[in-house]
């Protein structure tokens, strides 16, 4: 428990810095606030522009500023978006529902098809099976993600005419949205699986190789049994980890997705946001991006902790 | 082998034993040269790249248009290889801002330890752990006159490119680092340095003169495998429309324009990504050989 607390706190030390690193970026955009007025009110003098700045207190120290709106977020208000003409909040939370599905069922996918293509791998170490998923995955970790997308949209969409090229299929019914989503998970599953491939066949190999794996083998545990259940549980620590450390990755991934298949979700609402100088929508979808990804990190901390006793006990980490 | 043959030699030869290694390396070759020999060949050719040749569109393949034409008539192949070019261009340079900022970390992480080692590498796990894209995309759309800069400086098309290889050297410095900082951790138990620092040596000193030299290995292995990484971030980049900006065609941004053709000429999108992909392919391979040439543990005769 310890040792949760201690990543926790650290989290939430880098969530704080993090927000003012963010906040310091977001102001360095072009333009600001009062430059949106005037280019909106051309009787507007450089008088009055300098009235609205100390009004809004944008003539203050950044420090000032970051501190007031920490407060005011902390508080739940997150201030007003320009582009969607409706409270921040409001417009975050069916992006992050959108995204939150479209990671969700990717990485479960991603870990169905690594686990038995890494187990498979490792157990015939350089035989021809090993061989053919070292090099799929090697081509997958080198393909760019959005040209993998471009690639099943031009399959699937343009040639096949199977699946939809875009969109999310809002308004359609449940198994069209479902539609709309089978290339997108597909193009996200595809880019970060062959990482996850490899990570899974190195724990397996180091496992298989320690002494109480021949232990087990020579008390005539069958071959099922032991790639189960005495192999594969230590092997899923550093599976795991990566799965935690490889979370903002998945976040840029959907990202990069959401932007080809024209999904309205968080990556797409970012981007928007900052092309768009929405300056309030993209602080508060980046601090919610960097909150998701940190709290994807404790969780698999948390999954670590499950999964490891000495860690439960607090002996120290792995 | 002849007793003679320098280290570096030797490395050559390890390196030049593994067919795969020595494939990359030349594939690599061939596309550098052909991307820098496309504005000789245009000139020669009497082919304006951004021509626009309207009569011209979507031609199929023909001896004067090996890859056909685009939306606008120009010449495919050409496009390509200048927008390798700049994809090429960016990549070696981030490769090596990337390499600076990872060695200087590595280096006073692995030299100094404790509380500096851990600080340092907490910094490293925390980019990692961040997502990186929203941010580089926050990044690339600062304003940089906000930063002071001169407006001349800020709009010259040197400048979007400078930018560029700044943005993605501040976060794909990761892995050298890592490789460095080990790689230090253990010279730093060497005999000579300890026989340094027993002759009176400063840090600074025992670092740049007796451990930087001695981290060439990791240093050139971690920045070819770091060049994929940062061509791949610069493509990313690019497509999103934050990155190398049209008319200058990058390998990026031309799949930004083949997405929107996607229904009209599908073709438009195999190549600049077939070709992203040969080189961080080739890249990696070249990496991971260059891992096996350079290690003196792995010598052998």
């Amino acid at each position: 428990m310890r040792y949760l607390g201690g990543r926790l706190f650290q989290a939430l030390i880098v969530l704080l810095a993090m927000s003012f690193v963010i906040y310091g970026l977001i102001g360095l955009m072009p333009g600001d606030p009062v430059d949106l007025m005037i280019s909106a009110d051309p009787r507007m003098t450089s008088e009055d522009a300098a009235r609205l700045r100390a009004i809004y207190g944008l003539d203050q120290p950044l420090a000032d500023r970051w501190a007031a709106w920490l407060g005011a977020a902390l508080s739940g208000d997150l201030g007003w978006s320009r582009l969607q003409a409706q409270p921040v909040l409001d417009a975050l939370t069916p992006a992050l529902g959108e995204t939150a599905v479209l990671m969700g069922v990717s990485l479960a996918l991603t870990i169905a098809l690594a686990l038995p293509a890494g187990i498979a791998a490792a157990r015939r170490p350089h035989s021809a099976l090993d061989r053919a998923v070292g090099l799929l995955a090697f081509l997958g970790i080198s393909t760019p993600p959005f040209w993998l997308a471009l690639l099943l949209i031009i399959a699937f969409a343009v040639h096949l005419g199977i699946l939809p090229a875009g969109g999310a299929g809002i308004g359609g019914g449940v198994l069209d949205q479902l539609r709309h989503l089978v290339l997108p998970v597909l193009a996200l599953t595809l880019a970060g699986v062959g990482g996850y491939v490899r990570y899974v066949r190195a724990a397996m190999l180091e496992t298989l190789g320690r002494d109480w794996i021949r232990t087990a083998r020579a008390k005539g545990v069958g071959e099922r049994r032991l790639l189960l259940h005495h192999a594969l549980r230590p092997a899923m620590v550093p599976v795991i980890t990566l799965i935690g450390i490889d979370f903002g990755t998945l976040f840029s991934g959907a990202l990069v997705v959401e932007t080809v298949f024209a999904r309205p979700g968080m990556g797409r609402l970012i981007y928007d946001a900052i092309l768009g100088n929405d300056y309030n929508l993209a602080l508060a979808a980046l601090m919610l991006a960097t909150f998701v990804t940190l709290l994807g990190n404790l969780l698999a901390d948390l999954g670590l902790v499950l999964l490891d006793r000495r860690l439960r006990l607090g002996e120290g980490a792995p | 082998m002849s007793a003679a043959s320098s280290p570096l030699v030797l490395a050559g030869r390890r390196f030049l034993s593994q067919w795969g290694a020595t494939a990359a390396m030349l594939t690599l070759g061939a596309l550098a040269a052909s991307v820098m020999a496309a504005p000789v060949v245009s000139s020669t050719l009497g082919i304006d790249l951004q021509a626009v040749d309207l009569m011209n569109r979507f031609a199929p393949p023909s001896p004067l248009h090996p890859l056909g034409t685009d939306d606008l008539g120009r010449d495919v192949l050409l496009r390509l290889l200048e927008g390798g070019r700049a994809s090429l261009l960016v990549g070696l340079f981030a490769a090596l801002g990337s390499a600076a900022i990872g060695t200087l970390i590595g280096l006073v992480a692995g030299y100094f330890g404790g509380r500096v080692d851990a600080v340092l590498m907490r910094l490293t796990d925390a980019l990692l752990a961040l997502p990186l894209l929203p941010l580089l995309i926050v990044l690339a759309a600062i304003d940089p006159a906000k930063l002071g800069l001169p407006e001349a400086l800020v709009f010259s098309d040197f400048a979007g490119l400078t930018r560029i290889v700044i943005i993605v050297s501040l976060f794909g410095w990761t892995t050298v680092a890592r490789l460095v900082r080990a790689e230090a951790l253990r010279l730093r138990e060497e005999t000579f340095v300890l026989a340094a620092r027993a002759q009176g040596a400063g840090s600074a000193r025992i670092m740049t003169l007796h451990i930087l030299p001695n981290l060439a290995s990791p240093i050139i292995v971690a920045t070819t495998l770091a060049a994929g990484n940062v061509i791949l971030l610069e493509a990313v980049l690019s497509f999103l429309g934050l990155g190398i900006q049209p008319p200058t065609p990058s390998w990026g941004n031309l799949l930004t324009n083949a997405q929107e053709l996607v229904w009209t000429a599908p073709t438009l999108a195999i190549w600049p990504g077939l070709l992203i992909l040969v080189t961080v392919v080739s890249l990696n391979i070249v990496g991971d050989g260059l891992r096996e040439a350079l290690d003196p543990r792995r010598a052998t005769g």
